[in-house]
This record gives structure tokens, C-alpha cells and sequence, in this order.
């Protein structure tokens, strides 16, 4: 190290400032974050890869009618968004705290909401991606296009939502970067079976009324009920609006989710 | 030393009575001190001290559970903000981005931070330039820890604060950081640092607070702190003017034989004279010596080392073993 005391004293004494809005740190942020994305080759290769891979069930199954498409491309576009945020999102939180990267930029001037964004936001504009890709894939397989596109698109915004929070509570709960994998299964499996059954036919009604109460399904339902020709949905189980019910219920996951994350989370590795 | 209830102007930290609770556990005590502008705080402490978590309620990481805090003027739990604004860190332990380059990092750090700077000069003040397009994950353990120094000073913060900062750098390394610390402090920044090197707390402090079991135990400047402890007199004296000596020494004077260290004319031993007041110890033995025709051998005054301070301040506090430590005690 080769400091001078005239070097430090020309500089310390200057320390000019700068006014920063926190909007403006988390913008920097977020363009650093979604660098880091894309050094990350395999990974982002994997990520973009996963919704063509989704298509080749209508390839295979070639639904009839668009109740066919809905049944089949509704779950998909939610679980491919899950996917993408929800198990990255945890991955990255149970890492970063590990590695104790959060205690570095803990010091930053970020607050912590900042940084959390800051880290989020690149997956859930590569999960809209995604969600994109397979909307445009299903068009071109010869699917029906939504024919209520802002349901879609408040679908795939509380899902989005709904894994964030969900990825930095599990992410804060687990107990390191290995066991992650096992942390997001039970979630990933109720997402999965939940969003398959609750547009499936010959699933019980009442069953269907409770399913909406798991979380993401209610986002499959809004998906589902964006198409012009919807399959038998499920009658609501109170007495809502079912698009204001499946707002509603994946709502209540984002706060209950979130606030697990709120008093799980820990800067420090888990001991 | 004991700081005033109201701070004084030049404090850049008062802390007044400051307390933390883990759950049952106390782990920082009625810590009251001042830091003032301009000067090196060491902070000491053994193993589970309380150090680290003093420092991250004075960060504003953790909300303290009593006692009044400031720093800059402002509490740091409420108002976070103006004190990262003004301070750099060098956590004990922290991660990095290992994928980017040493330029990258700082570069990232840079366009969040409200303070300017360059960031070739800051790698510079860190002797990191030969690396900075090396990626940070083949940096060395002394070379991580000079990019956390460089992030720390990362555009003059009027505050530094250093947790153990020296924690796996080799010996030059050491000496070099200690060089850019005092230039930093000669330039009016403020450093606070802990440290388990007790030679690096006397090279560098201007004052010295050594926690225990949770307390500040002893706190003061470098040479307050220093006399708490009894200075020592080693002098070589025949072994029957040793007995003599050791027979009529005074009130608050101690003499006694060190056999440990063995004098260079084999005729004489080694004496320790130990006492509070050096001055008073030095013109009684030197006035008994003329008044009884000794003849004093190779003499030598010194006072005590931190490291004594510390390893009476380890040895004579006596904690209860309850998990909550309110019924301990620290006797001195």
C-alpha cells in the first residue's frame, strides 16, 4: 500500500458529495443486477430455454379447441414465471447470505427495501420474458390468443409478486445454498398440482372452490378466464367477483408470504 | 474519559449507558464512551466480548435495547441513512461479488455511494492496481481484505470503522495498512477499530476501551489506560541488599526476586519493584541504595504494556454463570 499523507489530505479534505435519490441507487442497482443475469451464461441460457420447452406439451397433446389450450397453456405460463422467480429468487437470497454478501452491501448506502428490489427485479423481467415467449409460442402452435390481455398481464404481475416474496421467505428460511432445493418443494409442488387441478376436468367442485385458497392458482384462474372460450372454472368459494377473489387471495399470499419473509429474514449465515 | 450526558462538540460517537440483550443473553453493558473527531478509538475485547455488536449498533444494524446513542448527532437505528452517507466499514467478515473484476466491484460500489471519488486512485491508495482487472475471486485473503479497505475509504467518509481489519494480512501488509489508517486519522477522518492485536492498538490508538463480558472494562487514552495497571522497575542488586530492599519496601510498593530473568554479572538477581507510582518507587529505591552503600546493577523503569491491562482485565472479572449476566460483577 502506497498512501502519502498528502495524497489523503488533498482528498480527504475535498470529499466532495453527491445527492443521490434512492431511486436513482436502485436503478444503478438493478442495471448491476441484471449484468450479473447475464454473465451467468448457463443459467440465463436455461432460464430462456424453459418456456420453448413448455410448448412442446401443446406440440404433443395438440389441444382440440381453445377450452384445450386454456386447460393446458394456463398453468404453464404461471408455473414457467414460478419457476423463474420463486426458485432463483430463493437460490440467491439463501446464497448471497451464505457468502455474506448481504453484510457487504448491507454497509452500502442501498436501505434494505432497495436492495431487495435492486435483486428481484432482473428475474421478474426475465419471468415476464418468459411468460412472453410462451404467449407468442402458443400463437404461433396455432393457440387462441388471450382474448382479455390485462387479466394475463395481472396475472403474470401478482405471480411475479407472489414469487418474489415467496422466494426471499423460503431463501430467509432455509438454512444454506445447498438445501434450497429441498426448501422450495413443498411450495413448487402445491403450485404445480394446485394450478394443474384447479382448471383440470373431472375434478370435483367443491375441491376446485378450494384449491383457489393455494397459492398461484388464483393467478391460473385469472389466466384461464382471460381466454375467450374458458373450461369449467371454479365457482368462487366467497361470495366475490372471481377476478376480484383471485386478486384477492394471491394478495393475501404476497402480505402473509412477505411478512415471513419480513421476520425470518437474517443478514447473517444461519449458524 | 467517562463522557458527559451531553455530547461534547468534537464527538463524532456518545454513547451513554448503552445496553443490547440477544434474547436472554447480555451481551453489551452500560457501555458509555465518546469518539471524538480526528482520533483512532480501539476498541479491545477477548472472544465474545461484545466489540462486534457494539459496533453494529453504532452502524444502526442492530437497535439497541437501552442507553443513548449518536453518531453525527443522529440516532444511527432511526436515521441510517446519514450515517452511511458519512461512514466507511470494513466488516469483520463480509462476501464479494467473485465473478467481476476488482475494478468492476469498486465501480459498483462507486455509483451507489453519495460520496466521489476515483476509483483508480483508491486502488492505488490500497495497492491494488496491478489487479484491478483480475477477477475478485483469485484475490488472496490479504488482497480481499485491501478491496474492503478500498470500499471503506471510498471517497474520504468522515468516519471509518474497522473490525478487525487486519485479520490475515502478513506482517508488511500490516504495517503498510497501519501507515494509510494514520494518514487517513493525520487527514481529520475519525477511525474506530477493534482489533485482537494488541501492538496494533498501541501503534495506532489515541484511545484505547477494552470490553468484557459485555462492560468497558477500562477506557481512556492510550497512557490512562496504561496506568491502571502498576509500572515495573527491573534492577540487579547483590542478593543480600535484594533482601534488605525487599524487607523495607514501603506502602504501595512491591519488591520481590525474578528468578525468570537471569542478570549478566553472576553475582547479583535480578529484582522486580512494582508500583502505582513510578516516580516515588524510583527516588526510594535510588535514595535507600545511597543511603546503605548498594550498589545497583543495570536498572530499568517501564510502565506497564496493554498487554497487561488486558490480561488483568480477562483475569479479575468474575461473571456469574446465569445465561442473563445482571447479577455479575466486575471487580478491579
Amino acid at each position: 500500500m502506497t498512501a502519502t499523507i498528502s495524497t489523503l489530505r488533498t482528498t480527504t479534505s475535498a470529499a466532495p458529495t453527491r445527492r443521490l435519490s434512492g431511486w436513482t441507487r436502485t436503478r444503478r442497482q438493478i442495471a448491476f443486477e441484471t449484468s450479473m443475469v447475464f454473465r451467468q451464461r448457463n443459467t440465463l441460457l436455461a432460464t430462456l430455454l424453459a418456456p420453448v420447452f413448455v410448448l412442446f406439451f401443446p406440440i404433443v397433446s395438440r389441444p382440440e379447441d381453445a377450452t384445450g389450450w386454456t386447460m393446458l397453456m394456463a398453468p404453464m405460463t404461471v408455473l414457467v414465471l414460478v419457476f423463474s422467480v420463486y426458485i432463483n429468487g430463493a437460490t440467491i437470497v439463501a446464497a448471497r447470505r451464505e457468502s455474506q454478501l448481504f453484510k457487504r452491501l448491507r454497509t452500502s448506502e442501498l436501505t434494505p427495501t432497495q436492495l431487495i428490489v435492486s435483486m428481484m427485479v432482473p428475474l421478474v423481467l426475465l419471468g415476464l420474458v418468459q411468460v412472453g415467449i410462451v404467449v407468442a409460442g402458443v400463437a404461433a402452435l396455432g393457440g387462441p390468443l388471450p382474448a382479455d390481455p390485462a387479466l394475463v398481464a395481472a396475472a403474470a404481475l401478482v405471480t411475479a409478486l407472489l414469487s418474489v416474496t415467496a422466494g426471499v421467505a423460503v431463501g430467509s428460511i432455509s438454512p444454506n445454498s445447498e438445501r434450497v432445493q429441498y426448501s422450495v418443494m413443498p411450495l413448487l409442488l402445491l403450485a404445480a398440482i394446485g394450478s394443474n387441478l384447479v382448471v383440470a376436468p373431472n375434478v370435483d367442485p367443491g375441491l376446485r372452490s378450494y384449491l383457489l385458497f393455494a397459492p398461484f392458482t388464483g393467478a391460473v384462474d385469472l389466466v384461464a378466464r382471460a381466454g375467450d372460450s374458458v373450461p369449467i372454472l371454479a365457482d368462487t368459494p366467497l361470495p366475490l367477483s372471481p377476478i376480484v377473489f383471485d386478486l384477492g387471495i394471491t394478495g393475501f399470499w404476497i402480505v402473509a408470504l412477505g411478512f415471513l419473509a419480513f421476520v425470518t429474514w437474517r443478514w447473517e449465515p444461519r449458524g | 474519559m467517562t463522557p458527559t450526558p451531553i455530547p461534547p462538540p468534537d464527538a463524532v460517537v456518545h454513547a451513554a449507558g448503552l445496553d443490547f440483550h440477544y434474547d436472554e443473553y447480555h451481551a453489551v453493558r452500560d457501555v458509555s464512551l465518546t469518539v471524538r473527531r480526528g482520533e483512532i478509538f480501539a476498541l479491545l475485547g477477548t472472544n465474545g466480548a461484545g466489540k462486534t455488536t457494539t459496533l453494529e449498533i453504532l452502524q444502526g444494524f442492530r437497535e439497541r435495547s437501552g442507553g443513548d446513542l449518536t453518531v453525527f448527532g443522529v440516532d444511527p437505528f432511526r436515521d441510517p441513512a446519514e450515517i452511511r452517507a458519512r461512514t466507511g466499514v470494513v466488516l469483520q467478515e463480509a462476501g464479494h461479488f467473485g465473478e467481476i473484476s476488482v475494478r468492476a466491484e469498486l465501480t459498483m460500489w462507486s455509483r451507489l455511494s453519495s460520496r466521489t471519488d476515483s476509483v483508480d486512485r483508491v486502488l492505488g491508495l490500497v495497492d491494488l492496481t496491478h489487479r484491478s482487472e483480475n477477477r475478485v475471486d483469485s484475490l488472496s485473503g490479504g488482497e480481499r481484505r485491501r478491496l474492503d479497505l478500498a470500499m471503506a475509504i471510498w471517497g474520504a467518509p468522515e468516519l471509518i470503522v474497522l473490525d478487525e481489519p487486519t485479520t490475515g494480512l502478513d506482517p508488511e501488509s500490516r504495517r503498510t495498512l497501519w501507515s494509510l489508517v494514520r494518514d487517513l486519522r493525520d487527514a481529520g477522518t475519525t477511525i474506530v477499530l477493534t482489533t485482537h492485536y494488541l501492538e496494533e492498538a498501541e501503534e495506532l490508538a489515541d484511545v484505547v476501551a477494552i470490553m468484557h463480558q459485555g462492560a468497558l472494562a477500562v477506557h481512556g487514552t492510550l497512557d490512562e489506560v496504561l496506568a491502571t495497571r502498576p509500572s515495573r522497575i527491573q534492577v540487579d542488586v547483590a542478593p543480600l541488599d535484594g533482601d534488605r530492599l525487599i524487607a523495607a519496601a514501603p506502602a504501595g510498593v512491591t519488591a520481590a526476586w525474578n528468578d525468570a530473568r537471569r542478570p549478566a554479572d553472576a553475582g547479583l538477581r535480578a529484582l522486580e519493584v512494582v508500583s502505582d507510582d513510578q516516580q516515588a518507587a524510583l527516588t526510594w529505591l535510588i535514595g535507600t541504595a545511597e543511603r546503605d552503600g548498594m550498589i545497583l546493577g543495570p536498572l530499568r523503569a517501564s510502565p506497564a504494556s496493554l498487554d497487561e491491562v488486558f490480561h488483568h482485565v480477562r483475569n479479575s472479572t468474575t461473571v456469574s454463570a446465569t445465561p442473563d449476566h445482571t447479577t455479575s460483577e466486575v471487580s478491579r
